[in-house]
């Protein structure tokens, strides 16, 4: 009978927890679905390598909160990934006063000295074009153009492309085929629309004596956009690997081209329209359609009158006027559709980021904070108006996820986007 | 060019809950039978209940009663398998008299009666590095109401009470901003204030029909009570901001004035109550109606003086909530008493609206109690409230979405003390004196 009185108080006990007990269990185990996460690699450029604020670095983990190495850690795998040797990396703009000012780190020494060797998973380097990273089939000089461009993109010096005129040219190709990759993700392409429109919708055209002209920034053509896009995809499917393609946003909502308005300057500006414009070298007022370049804020000039008087207007590079703005939002369409129509002929999944990029720009709120698309307020974008700082790499890896999770029946988790560094003000 | 502006943080207005802020913690034999007390007028917490009811009661009655509130909240988010609130127990009390000081003179038609009780308050809390501490970190609400009041006996079986309510309302809230410097990783919003308002409180109560015989009598009785809105004004407020980069100080000052107004809704109730009793026992069903005005203030909008800092926006899209209460008394030998209710409480807050502070729930409640009567003078009664619910909705406004789960017993303790009027007792009841 004694024991029963303990017995009793035990039951009393456990029933007045578990009366109060409200936990929810773990999520289940990361399941990927129909899909193989066990060597996840990711292609791209700048985007793809954490870039921010004009540059990679990692005072505050900035690149290695990539959003590719965002999704690995959800993934739950391995992720070897090209970081910058010193926190400053290659050097950045930083922010010092609301006017806004901002003042250049410099690159530390070595920054860049990686080890050739190492197997990474993140194969992104900035500034690369898919146009770069394909020989372009007919043509015998691309392989060599390709090596000279790529090998001399400081970014990208954690790959071994081979010294032109002495050895065979590598591409960027070549090491997808030799990725191995079961999983990966692809977000090549934008810098095939962005350098001409950054540059004022100029092919920034250089003429090497005895070579000829390359075209450093020119609208990569629908057709070799094509042929290049499908080589890299069946590289991966060759070797069995699944994956998602991310779409291009439009450029010209980007803080880049947003910020720097008539309404801001408060004046009549002066512009030329450029070479793809319906009246090249002609001189007219700006109206609202033009887009004047986020760098352009500096060109304009008082006190010699440059931007403001007639006999001395931005030049066609300093502004995307608005037969440029249509061209490359038309452009951009073109070569969207061809990462829909060849992701989807693989069974790949498609991360709309021209999709969303509307929808941040309309304004998005995640557990209390709001981003836009404006330049530093918007809370998404780096300083230089361009790259998304880590909340918005936060953001396009929680979209990255959806479409993986959507396409493959996984179950990887989201992030709080609020957990990672937004701008760092002074 | 223009200096950036930085709104991509702007308070959201914090919305009082039914199920939460509004206590309903009042009479521990009220909240024993589920509530329903509008149509009982049985002992002194009908000067809460329905003043009208007073005049049901001899002698000088007082109520003191004081509940243990012990929730239990836990969220899932699609980021974050299980987040608790850390909210700590809650302890609102009540204190009711009721009393016939003036009954020679006025022929014994004028009952006065008091109170001071705890109507509204909460305090919520979550771990300061939530997911959600943009919304919200901590937040506390409390409220005192004194009613003085007084009912009047028109008809044999219909009376009137009303009641003038003073109430004084303090709060308290912090949340997280999202900015970060070299040297801070993000800030904090602490907004205080306090504030009081007056309101009414009125009541009819009728006997209505009585038949049987000392052996064997049926009592039927009907209450109707209205409880007016109480808007309280948090006027000179004090908004701190700690952890704030020092080019954001002009918009997120060290200290800064706001106002806002705080308002507590109506609310309308109808209720009977059926009593049926023998000789050796008694037994009493009561059910009530409320109807709870949310649709026309639910928001706790702040306006700040400092120019630079965001106001917050006022949601209004919430509906009134009707509220369904039954109980039942068994009394034995008029010494010892049992009690079991229930009450069925409709949300006010519509899908999109759910915030993690207080996730309101549409949820059945079960209700039981005790009491003992141990002489003419004294009777205590035990409750207790268990509620159970869950529910899956967005904030749609602060882009938050959640699963809830929230549990809540409640512990009551009340005594009741009669002194005098015990020789002539007008009505039956389990705490007024015998007929016998």
């Amino acid at each position: 009978m004694k024991n029963f009185k303990y017995i009793t108080l035990g039951i009393v006990t456990i029933a007045l927890t578990s009366c109060i007990k409200t936990e929810f269990d773990d999520f289940e185990a990361t399941s990927s679905g129909s899909a193989n996460f066990a060597k996840f690699v990711s292609v791209g450029n700048s985007l793809t390598q954490g870039y921010q604020d004009n540059g990679v670095h990692n005072e505050y983990g900035q690149q290695s909160n990539s959003y590719p190495a965002i999704i690995a850690k959800q993934m739950g795998v391995n992720f070897v990934q090209p970081l910058v040797k010193s926190p400053e990396g290659s050097g950045y703009m930083k922010l010092i006063s609301l006017d806004p000012e901002f003042e250049n780190v410099p690159q530390a020494t070595g920054w860049n000295n990686w080890d050739q060797n190492t197997s990474y998973n993140n194969l992104g380097i900035a500034g690369i074009r898919l146009t770069d990273c394909v020989p372009t089939s007919g043509d015998p000089l691309s392989p060599i153009v390709n090596q000279v461009i790529m090998g001399n993109n400081p970014y990208g010096t954690f790959m071994n492309f081979g010294q032109p005129f002495t050895s065979p040219p590598v591409s960027y190709l070549d090491y997808i085929k030799a990725s191995n990759a079961t999983f990966f993700t692809c977000w090549l392409g934008n810098n095939d629309v962005l350098g001409w429109a950054t540059s004022g919708g100029d092919d920034g055209a250089q003429t090497i004596p005895g070579f000829g002209t390359i075209k450093l920034s020119e609208l990569t053509p629908v057709t070799v956009f094509r042929n290049k896009y499908d080589s890299v995809l069946t590289a991966f499917a060759q070797k069995g690997a699944k994956g998602v393609c991310a779409t291009l946003p439009d450029v010209t909502a980007i803080p880049f081209f947003t910020t720097v308005t008539l309404e801001a300057i408060g004046t009549d500006v002066w512009i030329t329209e450029g070479p793809y414009s319906n009246n090249p070298g002609n001189v007219r007022k700006a109206t609202n359609d033009d887009l004047l370049l986020l760098s352009t804020k500096n060109a304009l000039n008082p006190t010699t009158g440059h931007g403001f008087i007639q006999a001395n207007p931005l030049t066609h590079q300093e502004v995307l006027d608005k037969d440029e703005v249509a061209y490359v939002q038309n452009h951009t369409n073109l070569l969207n559709n061809e990462i829909k129509t060849l992701a989807s002929s693989k069974g790949m999944g498609v991360v709309d980021m021209y999709a969303y990029m509307y929808e941040l720009k309309a304004g998005i709120t995640f557990d209390g904070v709001a981003y836009t698309a404006n330049y530093i307020e918007g809370g998404g974008f780096s300083l230089d108006g361009v790259h998304p700082n880590t909340r918005g790499y936060a953001i396009i890896a929680n979209k990255f996820i959806e479409t993986i999770n959507n396409t493959y029946g996984s179950n990887l988790r989201p992030v709080p986007v609020q957990d990672y560094p937004g701008i760092i003000f002074p | 060019m223009k200096k950036i502006i930085i709104a991509a943080f702007a308070f959201l207005p914090y919305v009082l809950q039914a199920g939460g802020f509004q206590l309903n913690l009042q009479g521990i034999k009220a909240v024993a039978m589920g509530g329903a007390f509008t149509g009982i007028g049985s002992d002194a917490s009908t000067v809460f209940f329905n003043p009208g009811g007073m005049n049901n009661l001899n002698g000088h009655n007082f109520l003191l009663g004081v509940n243990y509130v012990t929730p239990s909240v836990s969220l899932q988010t699609p980021e974050t398998a299980n987040i608790n609130q850390t909210s700590p127990n809650a302890n609102p009390f009540h204190v009711y008299y009721s009393g016939a000081i003036l009954k020679d003179k006025l022929n014994d038609k004028l009952r006065v009666g008091f109170l001071v009780n705890n109507q509204f308050g909460s305090t919520s809390s979550f771990d300061d590095n939530w997911q959600g501490r943009f919304i919200i970190q901590n937040i506390s609400l409390k409220t005192f109401m004194f009613q003085p009041s007084a009912s009047y006996k028109l008809h044999d079986k219909v009376s009137i009470g009303a009641g003038f309510v003073y109430a004084m309302g303090a709060f308290k809230t912090q949340k997280g901003v999202p900015v970060a410097s070299a040297s801070t990783t993000e800030g904090q919003a602490t907004l205080e204030g306090s504030g009081n308002a007056m309101g009414f409180n009125v009541g009819i109560f009728s006997n209505l029909l009585s038949f049987g015989d000392d052996t064997k009598k049926t009592d039927v009785r009907l209450g109707v009570s209205y409880r007016s809105e109480l808007a309280i004004k948090l006027d000179g407020g004090t908004a701190k901001f700690t952890n704030i980069p020092t080019s954001l100080a002009s918009k997120f000052p060290a200290s800064t004035k706001f106002s806002g107004e705080l308002t507590l809704p109506s609310v309308f109730t109808a209720g009977f109550s059926v009593k049926h009793s023998k000789t050796n026992y008694s037994v009493e069903l009561a059910y009530d109606l409320n109807w709870t005005g949310w649709a026309s203030y639910d928001t706790l909008a702040f306006d700040f003086e400092n120019a630079d800092t965001p106001d917050s926006k006022t949601t209004k899209d919430w509906q009134n909530a009707l509220t369904h209460r039954f109980g039942v008394d068994f009394t034995y030998k008029e010494k010892y008493s049992a009690r079991v209710g229930a009450y069925y409480d409709n949300s006010p807050v519509k899908d999109g609206y759910v915030s993690p502070e207080l996730p309101d729930m549409t949820q059945l409640a079960y209700t039981a109690g005790l009491a003992y009567k141990i002489n003419d003078m004294i009777t205590v009664d035990l409750s207790y409230i268990r509620q159970s619910a869950e529910r899956e909705s967005d904030l749609t406004d602060a882009g938050f979405s959640a699963k809830y789960r929230r549990k809540v017993n409640v512990y009551g303790i009340g005594v009741n003390i009669k002194l005098g009027g015990a020789s002539k007792p007008k009505v039956e009841d389990t705490t007024a004196p015998s007929m016998n």
